[in-house]
């Protein structure tokens, strides 16, 4: 190994450790909430218990367009989601004098369930919005994805040994294990890892990255959008109220038209004479997302335009953006990005201890490392317990009470929050056990009341368990590690 | 990067580092931006499709120039190495001119 | 078609594995002397080309292929695991894998 190559595996470790740190408590949030969205209706489904009935799609999107024609006002757009194999109700994101809801409506009633809850939609706004107001959450999430991408790449070409060590964990070994852990995280699952952070900056690109958009389009935005989907039709509200025609038929023609299934119905100034129906093949037909849309004249269900996608730049776009969307995935695949997700929330969260872990055993941390050591007790456990006080939060909340879903989602919010004081608070050996025994609790309570017998229960108690395992091993008092003389990284 | 305590502490070390850090995220950034800009306007294609492999390349352009930074034999070097980069990229988004 | 990608993958990784000196006695034991398991690697990665052309084949518009990278984690975790804590579970997996490629084409 030449000293060259031995210098810049050096650098690259180095901006490893930094990337890795700087942003490492935002990262772990990030992959933590993906990670769960990726069951984001089978959660939906969970927290909506009473919601049982199901309905042919485009008679489910008929009973939600009849309802939301009587309950809402001044309406400039509804936004649906067709049921699916997946999820019995319709999303619908719709405005109603002025301001914007997010609710399930019942496939048979068109009414929003009665258990007002984001469900699984608070995961993946989580993931790529992390609570923050628009444009700066996801700015936040560009930067630390960015991040992301170049800690997994120095990684890779810092690590010495990265095919000889491919099976190697040697557990119980201090400072060695969690080395060996945290790169067996990040290299077995490595084809993983860089697909869904690439992936993930190309979802946020017209935000983050819009300059080949702005060198060709200029600010005609318009144009960028019409050129991109020309099969959604675009016109200016008439302002004189017309009833909407009845949608089901436009649902049937759509999927006639499109093949595969219906998957997203947009309905853009409804009740009024211009309003438009856009309708949107599933974008679980197939890896590309957004491949056809067809749009309707809302008054009269006359269809306007169509589109299939057939530009091979754009399909590749759509095939990337629908890759780090996952909708596309059977069962099987859908546990394989959740294991490949757990594995990338874990490389994190076992880099972070290293980062301490590293420096403690070859001398008492600095004032610095003592505060970090102390954010990584607070954030680390701290965040899944929000995720576990969310779900118990909905198990516990009264239905109909008023603002229950920010309810949930505060919950969520005030239990991290507690999580981080309390590791701020207390030393780093009792809070760990302390917040993840919390956890466990927190998710078994979840998994028993209202004794609902699901797959999700079943994950949340198996969770629990392993969960209380870990904090019965954090309880154990420290081993003196041996002494080591000090190797290069 | 490797050194004693000492040259670890000094103010030479952390403008070194500093420098590089600037270049590596800003300058990194900016170089992508105007990769994307530019590649946008001088791919032969309809530019709805140019913009697509314009952006999803400026994504491995961004992580490179930072990579670049770090691993350049100085900081100067790595300064050097950005703003090349920076006006060869702006140079050709301008002669390729704003599509009709 | 699934069962067979998932099947060969494994028995790729359990040679790449195997063909290490560190850890071929925990996987192959006394059979590490055997002549015909000379070199498990090479047939560890061509076990792996072969799952991964069969994935390629599949016609499914890439869904086979997206299966194929997520196995190699899995695949791989259970071999790291059982090295570490209980060799015995990698080593049982060879015939479940085995099973699963022949029985694949009557599925």
């Amino acid at each position: 190994m030449s000293a060259l190559r031995e210098g810049a595996r050096q650098v690259m470790a180095w901006l490893h450790g930094w990337t890795g740190l700087l942003l490492g408590w935002v990262l772990f949030v990030m992959c933590l909430a993906g990670t769960l969205s990726v069951f984001k209706p089978e959660i939906g489904q969970w927290m909506r218990p009473e919601t049982r009935a199901t309905a042919d799609p485009a008679d489910a999107v008929q009973a939600a367009t009849d309802w939301l024609a009587t309950n809402t006002r001044g309406s400039t757009g509804w936004y649906l989601t067709a049921p699916s194999a997946r999820t019995n109700t319709v999303e619908a994101a719709y405005d109603s004098d002025g301001s914007f809801v997010y609710r399930a409506l019942d496939p048979v009633r068109g009414a929003p369930a009665p258990r007002e809850t984001l469900g699984g939609e608070f995961f993946y706004r989580l993931h790529f919005e992390l609570e923050l107001p628009y444009p700066w959450g996801r700015l936040l999430a560009s930067i630390a994805a960015m991040a992301m991408l170049v800690a997994l790449i120095t990684g890779i070409i810092a690590h010495r040994r990265i095919f000889k060590d491919y099976f190697t964990f040697r557990p119980a070994k201090g400072q060695r294990s969690w080395l060996d852990g945290h790169n067996a995280l990040g290299v077995l699952a490595t084809p993983f890892h860089l697909m869904i952070t690439f992936t993930g900056l190309v979802t946020l690109a017209s935000l983050n990255m819009p300059w080949a958009i702005s060198a060709t389009y200029g600010k005609d935005l318009a144009a960028v959008y019409h050129d991109l989907a020309p099969g959604v039709a675009e016109r200016a509200r008439a302002n004189v109220p017309v009833p909407l025609a009845p949608i089901a038929p436009m649902l049937r023609e759509a999927q006639r038209r499109l093949g595969g299934t219906i998957g997203r119905v947009y309905v853009i100034n409804p009740g009024d004479r211009a309003a438009v129906v856009t309708i949107f093949r599933s974008d679980a037909d197939q890896i590309g997302f957004t491949p056809a849309e067809i749009s309707f004249d809302g008054a009269t269900g006359r269809p306007l335009r169509a589109w299939r996608e057939n530009r091979g730049a754009i399909q590749t776009y759509n095939v990337v953006y629908g890759l780090h969307m996952a909708r596309f995935a059977s069962i099987a695949t859908r546990w394989l990005y959740f294991l490949g997700g757990a594995m990338l929330t874990l490389a994190i969260a076992t880099g972070l201890v290293l980062w301490i872990v590293k420096r403690r055993e070859r001398a008492p941390l600095s004032l610095g490392n003592r505060v970090l050591e102390r954010l990584n007790a607070g954030v680390l456990p701290g965040v899944p317990l929000g995720c576990a006080a969310y779900l118990l939060a909905n198990r516990l909340l009264p239905l109909g009470l008023t603002g229950r879903a920010e309810l949930e989602v505060s919950t969520a919010l005030w239990a991290a929050a507690a999580a981080v004081a309390m590791g701020a608070a207390l030393p780093p050996r009792w809070s760990w056990p302390l917040l993840t025994g919390a956890t466990a609790l927190a998710c078994t309570l979840a998994a028993l009341i209202g004794l609902s017998i699901s797959v999700m229960s079943a994950v949340l108690l198996a969770v629990a368990a392993a969960l209380a395992l870990l904090a019965a091993k954090q309880l154990r008092p420290p081993k003196r590690a041996p002494e080591r003389r000090r190797r290069a990284a | 990067m490797a050194g004693t305590a000492r040259a670890r502490a000094g103010w030479r070390y952390r403008v070194n580092v500093t420098a590089r850090a600037v270049a590596g995220t800003i300058g990194a950034y900016a170089v992508a931006a105007l990769f994307a800009a530019a590649m946008a306007r001088l791919l032969p294609m309809p530019r709805v499709e140019a913009i697509m492999p314009a952006t999803l390349l400026a994504f491995l352009v961004g992580p490179a120039v930072t990579l670049w930074a770090f691993l350049a034999r100085g900081p100067w070097r790595a300064w050097a190495g950005v703003i090349l980069l920076a006006a060869l990229f702006a140079a050709i988004g301008w002669a390729a001119g704003a599509p009709a | 078609m699934t069962m067979a990608v998932a099947g060969l993958l494994y028995l790729g990784m359990f040679a790449l594995a195997a063909g290490m000196s560190r850890h071929a006695d925990p996987l192959l034991g006394a059979r590490a002397r055997h002549a015909a398991l000379r070199h498990p690697a090479r047939y560890g990665w061509a076990l792996l080309a072969f799952s991964f052309l069969i994935a390629c084949l599949a016609g499914d518009g890439g869904r086979a292929l997206v299966l194929w990278f997520g196995l190699i984690p899995f695949a791989s975790a259970i071999i790291l695991l059982g090295l570490s804590y209980r060799p015995a579970v990698p080593r049982a997996m060879v015939p479940v894998a085995m099973l699963m490629v022949l029985l694949a084409p009557l599925i």
